[in-house]
């Protein structure tokens, strides 16, 4: 079995939500659902240093979406089985067998699934997987201007573009093994993160 | 959480009400040396098995009012595998059939019993679907859930309403020597009300400390917590009614002192529903 994945580039991302919203023109999704999020993360501060100020003031984004894990939690504890893993490891749901239950956001750490209240089904990334059958890209990685999301066979992107290092506020790697390959901004483990546009991805 | 969990909130405290029922009943039967127990086996509100049936059936009415396509529900069952959810479903099942089953045996007997043997099978389903419904909380994802409150609370709101519903339907009367019964119940009730106290101040000990994410909830101010020491007051009223009236009985036996425990075990089951309500509150999980 192959496992796509995808790569971010914290470090050339500028935050301007083109991939956010090329994913919710092509899923045609409705007011409240955004299966791929930028999180704005921010920190630091000033610094008194004898007589000057120094600050270490940072901030970066991360656009995140469905990370077709390795091992999807949402997948092995969904009732119904309408959760499940391709050949080549994209997740997809079932929308014909989704009972609504909404354990699967429940239990993701990267609060992919969603509920869509108008179908009364859940719905996430699925990595574009009637582009990716047509030999094309997902419509998020097409739509960055910053070319700062790539997507491709994980072994391969990792050779590509190096080690992935999990930065703030993703969750240990370990957990469901996510199929997420990220360059980290140089900022990204600088004092008291904190995302800053909660309001805008918290009802992810 | 959303105002559809309400229907979770309703769904596992009734669940769990009807399995105390049966537990507490088999208790009785099967391990009493010559208790005298009226039970009811006809079509009467003071019948446990049917009472317990009629929960059940409430409770899984109120379970799908939190799904977003019910008409898919029947493929629920399709993981048993590997998904502690569809094990639920199917204890809730079989669970619900062994309480038919005994239901109908009592009411064809005509007697003041049931048999023993169907309500252990009874009690088995249900300590089944009081596992299940423990280990659908218990996600590594989510630390609020993910320890020993889950299970533990869980069993004791089962027999806290378990026990609350024989007192209140008079089934324990008294034993062979004319002592009463119903008592034993009592100082039973006081024991799991305390362990409810204790266990609650622990566990609210631990949420206090744990780092809840970008937007979790907070545990040691606000209405979470505002909540969490109503729930306590509650119980500690109940605990020290229930403590009082079991001592005037003692002081004066045959006074009647169980007719002014009824208002308390209201009380018991009020903070019952205040105790799930905040296990749903106290939702957060790891990552984003």
């Amino acid at each position: 079995m192959s496992r796509l994945a995808f790569f971010f580039d914290s470090s050339t991302c500028s935050g301007c939500k083109t991939c956010q919203v090329a994913c919710k023109d092509k899923n045609d999704l409705p007011v409240g659902q955004v299966w791929r999020r930028v999180y704005e993360v921010s920190g630091g501060g000033w610094k008194k240093e004898g007589a000057a100020w120094r600050n270490d003031v940072f901030a970066y984004n991360l656009s995140l979406s469905c990370n077709h894990c390795e091992d999807p939690i949402c997948a092995k504890n969904c009732p119904t089985k309408a959760i499940r893993k391709r050949e080549d490891g994209i997740v997809l749901i079932d929308q014909n067998s989704c009972i609504g239950c909404k354990y699967c956001a429940w239990v993701c750490p990267y609060g992919a699934p969603q509920f869509n209240p108008e179908k009364g089904v859940m719905g996430k990334c699925d990595l574009c997987a009637d582009y990716v059958d047509q030999g094309k890209n997902p419509s998020c990685v097409d739509a960055c201007p910053m070319r700062a999301l790539d997507f491709g066979d994980y072994d391969e992107l990792v050779r590509k573009y190096g080690e992935s290092e999990h930065i703030y506020p993703l969750p240990s790697a370990s957990i469901t093994g996510p199929s997420l390959c990220i360059r980290a901004h140089r900022d990204a483990g600088g004092a008291d993160p904190a995302v800053s546009n909660i309001e805008e991805v918290k009802n992810a | 959480m959303r105002s559809r969990d309400w229907s979770l909130v309703f769904f596992t405290t009734l669940a769990q009400w009807s399995v105390g029922i049966i537990v507490c009943l088999t208790g009785l039967i099967l391990f009493s040396d010559d208790p005298a127990v009226i039970v009811e086996t006809g079509l009467s509100a003071r019948n446990p098995v049917l009472l317990a049936l009629l929960l059940i059936a409430v409770a899984t009415t109120s379970s799908f009012l939190h799904l977003g396509k019910p008409s898919n529900a029947p493929g629920a069952l399709n993981n048993l595998a590997g998904s502690w959810l569809s094990r639920e479903i199917l204890a809730i099942g079989l669970f619900s059939v062994s309480l038919l089953l005994t239901l109908f045996s009592g009411w064809k007997s005509g007697g003041m019993e049931y048999p023993g043997y169907l309500l252990l099978v009874c009690s088995i389903t249900g300590l089944f679907l009081l596992w299940a419904m423990a280990r659908v909380y218990l996600i590594p994802t989510i630390p609020a859930w993910n320890n020993w409150y889950t299970p533990l609370s869980f069993a004791l709101t089962t027999l806290c309403l378990g026990l609350a519903t024989f007192l209140l339907l008079d089934t324990v009367v008294e034993d062979g020597s004319g002592k009463p019964l119903a008592w034993f119940y009592v100082g039973f009730l006081i024991a799991v009300l305390l362990l409810e106290l204790l266990s609650g101040f622990l566990h609210q000990q631990q949420l206090n400390k744990m780092p809840t994410g970008m937007d979790g909830p907070v545990f040691n101010r606000g209405t979470l917590h505002r909540l969490f020491l109503a729930r306590m007051a509650l119980l500690s009223i109940a605990c020290l009614a229930m403590i009082a009236s079991l001592l005037q009985a003692n002081l004066a036996p045959g006074s009647g002192a169980l007719t002014w425990v009824y208002p308390v075990l209201a009380l018991v089951f009020i903070q019952e529903i205040v105790g799930r309500f905040l296990f749903y509150l106290s939702y957060f999980r790891i990552g984003v």
